[in-house]
């Protein structure tokens, strides 16, 4: 069984592979209210000084007015603002088609008509079960137009280390092992010693042998063999060397 | 608990991402939440009714009853956790062995301080895991609980009090539209009379329905998200690959 993730990955027709964070109710809630309040200010700050002068006149343009920006303010902000409304660009979202380009024109008309079948019967109440229903957290405008909303910020990491020498790397280690080493690096400060420690302590061939999974007896004793060779090589497991690894990694000399 | 057993992914992620990743585990175990969920919404919806009828001299018996179903959401929160925590592991609880367990629950995880002063703690269900997972008490626990940063678990409550707000709308709103239109005026001049009261309890029952496995699901995984964090479980899984690659000495494919 795959682990449960609400990381979607898409295969794009030149063989990349890429990996779409979808986002649920709760952060899409929260924009939409954002979004909200952004609307009923520009609705306020057209109507109080430029057309309440204007009498019935005024009034017929503020109507034309709330109509445009009510159905055009999401689709304008999503064609040509990446995907993002100003409410889920604070909240770091944004809205793509299934297949992971960006979303367009006829998309984003069909996910905000569609607004008129998820705000019933109040509230948008049915865009929130359908959002409850749906897999990948669509509501019922998503479906229609095929798109999605996915987190686009990164979750920030501090990627500073603390202050040292730096250690050349003894062995090979590919790219995802060497920042696997710097994120370890990075979250020292906030793990306890005794953790810190510990997880070192996994990397250790003398301590890890048991680790292998399916490693027959035979297979075994090369390893240790093949161990043995690597201690030659230096490979420290200790907190301190594991550091030095990382600001190597990162470009510290 | 040990990460090497979950069936979630473990990574860091933001708070966001960690409450949207609860909403994908109840779509992912959704009949065993719901089977555990009917173990104790049943009894309690009966006392919370015979409540109402006893106390109903002056009419005031049906807000009695939903004032008592709102007052035992952490009962109900506790037994959406026992089977949530076991899900996570591969596991399914059927619904005797949630019968089984509610012993247990009522009394060994600090279910009459969370009826009574902590009935209105904003971190519910964030905490929940401490309180009814980890197994320590008194002077360790605090530290555990100052240990654990609730930022994520106060949007939580906002959201999910709003999901709540807007799916009592919804239903009234349903209802209404669902009736024959010359009827309405009369059937909201009659939705603040008698026949109203016991609907809206009705309506509250089935919202809660909805929303709580989601509120303590995402809870569970925000608590999750924050042990991951402080204990490095992401850094420990991607150090066994790591070990098990150079024990075998295979550089990775």
């Amino acid at each position: 069984m795959p682990l449960l993730d609400t990381v979607r990955t898409i295969e794009t027709p030149e063989g990349v592979s890429i990996r779409l964070r979808l986002a649920g109710p709760a952060p899409r809630a929260l924009a939409w209210l954002l979004d909200f309040l952004i609307r009923n200010v520009a609705w306020g700050a057209i109507a109080t000084p430029f057309l309440s002068p204007l009498g019935d006149f005024g009034f017929g343009i503020y109507l034309i007015c709330t109509f445009l920006i009510e159905w055009f303010y999401p689709v304008l902000f999503e064609v040509y603002s990446h995907g993002a409304t100003p409410g889920k660009k604070a909240l770091g979202l944004a809205v793509l088609q299934d297949d992971g380009v960006p979303v367009s024109w006829s998309a984003s008309v069909t996910r905000n008509l569609l607004r008129v079948v998820d705000l019933l019967p109040l509230l948008y109440a049915f865009g929130l079960c359908s959002m409850f229903l749906n897999r990948d957290f669509k509501r019922l405008g998503d479906i229609v137009a095929k798109t999605i909303v996915v987190h686009r910020d990164k979750p920030k990491l501090p990627q500073k280390l603390p202050p040292g020498h730096a250690l050349p790397l003894p062995i090979w280690l590919s790219s995802s092992e060497q920042q696997l080493i710097v994120a370890f690096a990075a979250r020292i400060p906030r793990l306890t010693p005794d953790r810190a420690k510990e997880l070192a302590q996994i990397l250790d061939p003398e301590k890890n042998n048991a680790h292998v999974p399916g490693a027959t007896p035979a297979m075994s004793v090369g390893r240790v063999q093949n161990n043995r060779q690597h201690t030659n090589a230096a490979f420290h497991t200790d907190v301190d060397s594991l550091l030095g690894y990382a600001r190597h990694i990162v470009g510290e000399r | 608990m040990s990460p090497d057993a979950l069936t979630v992914q473990t990574r860091t992620r933001a708070h966001w991402e960690a409450i949207d990743l609860g909403f994908a585990l109840v779509q992912a175990h959704w009949r065993n939440l719901y089977a555990a969920w009917l173990v104790v919404i049943l009894p309690a919806t009966l006392l919370a009714l015979t409540l109402a009828y006893l106390s109903n001299r002056d009419g005031k018996g049906i807000m009695y009853g939903l004032v008592l179903l709102w007052w035992l959401k952490p009962l109900y929160d506790r037994v959406l956790l026992h089977v949530m925590s076991r899900a996570v592991f591969g596991e399914t609880v059927s619904w005797r062995g949630t019968l089984r367990a509610i012993p247990g629950l009522l009394l060994h995880s600090g279910l009459f301080r969370a009826l009574t002063w902590r009935r209105f703690s904003p971190q519910r269900s964030f905490r929940l895991p401490t309180w009814q997972l980890e197994g320590v008490t008194g002077q360790a626990r605090r530290r555990r609980l100052r240990a654990l940063n609730g930022r994520g678990a106060i949007r939580l409550i906002f959201v999910c009090s709003t999901f709540e707000t807007i799916l009592s709308f919804g239903m009234v709103g349903l209802l209404l539209m669902l009736l024959p239109p010359e009827s309405i005026l009369s059937h909201l001049k009659d939705a603040f009379v008698s026949s109203f009261k016991v609907a809206s309890y009705f309506i509250y029952l089935f919202v809660i329905t909805i929303i709580e496995p989601f509120y303590v699901a995402a809870g569970f995984m925000l608590y999750l998200n924050q042990r991951t964090e402080l204990e490095g479980w992401d850094i420990e899984l991607g150090f066994r690959t790591l070990a098990n690659r150079l024990a075998t000495q295979q550089a990775p494919s």
